[in-house]
């Protein structure tokens, strides 16, 4: 895994991932707590709205029933007042009287208005003059009937009705057209429901609604039976109308958009105002089109009944159960309705309120609280969305600042693995890093000590193993040269014993003293040999010369005449007398040998003719002695090898000598500053001897 | 017939010695000092026998040995018998390599050299 990503990892890992956990957790929990404040508001403010909304419908059911006892009252004081008056000796006027008339199907009915009652007999009972004179005794109510009606605005008429169906009403108006001919009053429900099967406790009652014959539209009224004794002798009513009732409905001060409707024992609603027919679908009835005569009792259709809507049900079960209570219905959404038994008339009073207005707070609570958590949430989202692409950054940065000294040093640690063992470092903003690869630079560094100090060993160890073979080839060639060089002298001496062993007596003196000889001569070149071997030997010891440097003037001119005289026959030298007065600054020792060697060596090559010429010249810093012979030169192979120790020419006829010679003398010169060299010049080989040249404050 | 014999020694007591030798012993001999005066002597006649020093100078026994592979004439090369000095298995295995008949080491027992000298010319 690159370690870009393996940081955004750990990073995620280690810092967004509980956070977020976290983060969110507490924002589930907000909003599950939310949740439960609101079901808990909800709940709250549900049994709370309850409460005061049964509160509210008590309070206003007693305000009607209060106001509604007064009717009451009213009506049985007019119930009194009926009996003493039937009973009285009041007497009509005589403009009363004229008032009257009867019409041919035997119906009597007052014709004008004298500002006070109308009255209207019907003929289905055939009224005569006396019973229309006991009925006139009523006029005695007339100023009561009057000052209850005009008391009370609400109040639509009042009036009494005898069992055979006498009507005396105020206020006043045309009754012989508005009632219906032979109408029973006894068989409307502001009659019947008054009588001694229906009101056997003989007090006031109310009616349900139902449209008025009289022409005043839709109404309840109280009414009171009139008992004479035992005899029922007729009903009186004091008359409202519904519109008056829901007005007073209206007045009510209900939160929440509430609305109040009054539904009588039966269950069906006498008053709704505007604000129910929308959740109820209706209409409410005030007014009546009086296109005929109400000839029977003409209620509210079932569609306000409560006991038949399919929507009303919940509600009609409650109000079955228990005089007050409350239900939920669902019409176009929840509403709470709370009811109560209105005093007196044991109407029920339900108040109905809108489950979403009673919610509302709570619900605009929750809408704010979620609001809330919305803005949290995308806080949330924001800062992770940007913490994240710091993260990312960060994450980068780092990685790039690991990366880079990690490359680094994996590139160090090939190149140092490859050979390459000094290294630099750049360094690493990393502690562990920039320790590490510096260390890797120092380890690398001591590598390179250690194999520097290996190939130093190396080659000292191979240097001493060359000089250990050079031993060895020195040793075996000394082997070599010592079987060579001793054995042909030796063959000499053992030729020369065979030949006088067998012909001892055939020879003369002569040719025997010569073989002798002969045999003699080989055996001291034989001691020669090994005479000139141990010196060569003795003089190698090391150090010798080096040891003891003892440089000095030498005049080459002298020195050549003197050691080429020496050892070079006299007809074959010639000495070149070029720069005679050379002055050499060296060793006299290892001059001396160097120039005898080369001397010897011309002589030993020359093939014991031709001539050997000497040379002495300046070159340089340098002064040389040059040594040429005729003796042809030698090939490539053999200038390499002549000069090593025990390296004999092939070409050195009969010669003694055992390589010694010319190796020392290129030693020992060596060691004091000079050099020698051997090269082909034209017809022979020419042995350089060279020399630092003295300078003029040295010269002896 | 006398067998003739080409001597090729530098060492001029030996030559004197190894002459003597075989001409006693009946044989013609001819003495070459170095190399290449040996090559000129086996290019110029026919030998029966060569007796040869390694170590001379100019051209070496071996390479003489090797150069008289070739002869003017349609000549075939003649027996070698080497001597040496040297007493160096190397130098024998040449020796062997380039076909010589011998190679004897100094000093030399004449009379173990006649022999070999006859047994060599009895098997040619």
């Amino acid at each position: 895994m690159p370690l870009r990503r393996w940081l955004w990892l750990s990073y995620l890992r280690a810092a967004i991932i509980p956070l977020l956990v976290i983060e969110v957790s507490f924002l589930l929990i907000y909003w599950a707590s939310n949740a439960l404040v609101y079901r808990e508001n909800i709940a709250t403010v549900g049994t709370l709205s309850r409460s005061f909304l049964q509160d509210v419908a008590r309070r206003e059911a007693n305000v009607i029933g209060r106001e509604l006892a007064g009717y009451s009252t009213d009506a049985a004081v007019l119930a009194r007042q009926s009996l003493r008056a039937l009973n009285g000796n009041h007497a009509p006027t005589a403009a009363e009287r004229q008032r009257y008339v009867t019409d041919r199907d035997g119906t009597i009915y007052t014709r004008s208005d004298n500002g006070t009652t109308a009255s209207y007999y019907s003929n289905v009972t055939h009224p005569g003059a006396r019973q229309l004179e006991r009925m006139l005794r009523l006029g005695a109510l007339d100023p009561l009937m009057i000052d209850l009606q005009q008391s009370k605005p609400d109040v639509l008429s009042v009036y009494f009705n005898s069992r055979d169906s006498y009507n005396r009403i105020y206020p006043y108006f045309d009754a012989a057209t508005q009632y219906p001919r032979g109408m029973d009053i006894t068989s409307y429900n502001f009659y019947y429901q008054a009588d001694a099967a229906h009101d056997p406790q003989r007090k006031p009652v109310w009616t349900d609604a139902y449209v008025d014959p009289a022409g005043h539209g839709w109404m309840v009224s109280a009414i009171a039976p009139v008992w004479n004794g035992s005899t029922l002798e007729g009903v009186v009513g004091i008359d409202i109308g519904l519109k008056a009732m829901i007005d007073r409905l209206m007045r009510l001060d209900l939160p929440w958009g509430a609305y109040a409707i009054l539904v009588d024992r039966n269950g069906r609603i006498i008053a709704m105002p505007p604000a129910g027919e929308g959740d109820f679908g209706l209409k409410e009835l005030t007014s009546h089109q009086y296109s005929e005569a109400i000839q029977k009792d003409s209620f509210k259709p079932e569609s306000f009944d409560i006991n038949r809507r399919p929507d009303t049900r919940t509600l009609a079960a409650a109000m079955a159960r228990s005089p007050q209570g409350n239900a939920v219905l669902t019409f176009d959404g929840t509403h709470l309705a709370n009811f109560v038994t209105v005093p007196g008339p044991g109407w029920r009073l339900v108040v109905i309120a809108p489950e979403a207005n009673i919610n509302a707070p709570a619900d605009a609570l929750r809408a704010r609280l979620l609001w809330v958590s919305y803005a949290m949430l995308a806080g949330l989202l924001l800062f992770y969305a940007a913490f994240f692409f710091v993260l990312y950054r960060r994450s980068r940065e780092m990685s790039g600042r690991v990366a880079r000294p990690l490359q680094e040093i994996s590139g160090l640690m090939k190149r140092i693995g490859s050979g390459e063992y000094r290294q630099d470092f750049r360094g690493a903003a990393v502690v562990e890093l920039d320790e590490l690869g510096r260390e890797l630079v120092a380890t690398g560094s001591r590598l390179g000590d250690a194999y520097d100090e290996l190939v130093r060993q190396e080659q000292v160890v191979r240097s001493a193993l060359e000089r250990q073979q050079q031993v060895n080839e020195q040793q075996g060639r000394l082997v070599q040269i010592m079987s060579h060089e001793l054995r042909t002298p030796l063959a000499i001496v053992d030729s020369g014993a065979q030949i006088i062993e067998r012909k001892a007596e055939d020879m003369a003196p002569a040719d025997l003293r010569r073989r002798t000889e002969r045999m003699r001569g080989a055996v001291r070149r034989i001691a020669q040999l090994l005479d000139k071997l141990v010196e060569s030997l003795s003089r190698d010891v090391p150090g010798d010369v080096a040891a003891h440097p003892m440089q000095e003037t030498i005049a080459l001119g002298p020195l050549v005449r003197e050691r080429a005289g020496a050892a070079i026959p006299a007809g074959r030298l010639a000495i070149d007398p070029g720069e005679d007065e050379v002055q050499a600054w060296a060793d006299p020792r290892a001059l001396k040998g160097a120039l005898d060697a080369v001397l010897d060596n011309a002589l030993r090559y020359s093939g014991g003719a031709g001539t050997i010429t000497v040379r002495t010249r300046r070159a340089g810093e340098e002064a040389l002695i040059e040594v040429e012979d005729s003796g042809g030169g030698l090939d490539e192979d053999e200038l390499a090898e002549i000069g090593k120790l025990f390296y004999r020419g092939r070409n050195a006829a009969g010669s003694t000598g055992a390589g010694v010679s010319l190796h020392l003398a290129r030693k020992h010169l060596a060691e004091t500053g000079g050099r020698l060299e051997l090269a082909n010049r034209a017809g022979g080989l020419c042995a350089t001897i060279a020399v630092p040249l003295a300078r003029s404050g040295e010269a002896e | 017939m006398t067998a003739r014999i080409l001597c090729i020694e530098d060492e001029p007591g030996l030559q004197e010695d190894i002459t003597l030798e075989l001409e006693d012993a009946g044989y013609a001999v001819d003495l070459a000092g170095d190399g290449a005066a040996g090559l000129a002597a086996l290019q110029a006649r026919a030998y029966d026998l060569v007796l040869c020093d390694v170590q001379v100078p100019h051209l070496s026994g071996t390479e003489v040995l090797e150069a008289a592979a070739v002869l003017p004439e349609g000549r075939v090369r003649p027996p070698f018998l080497m001597l040496t000095a040297y007493s160096d298995p190397a130098l024998r295995a040449r020796c062997d390599s380039l076909g010589s008949a011998g190679l004897l080491v100094k000093p030399v027992d004449y009379g173990q050299l006649l022999a070999r000298i006859a047994a060599v010319l009895a098997a040619r």
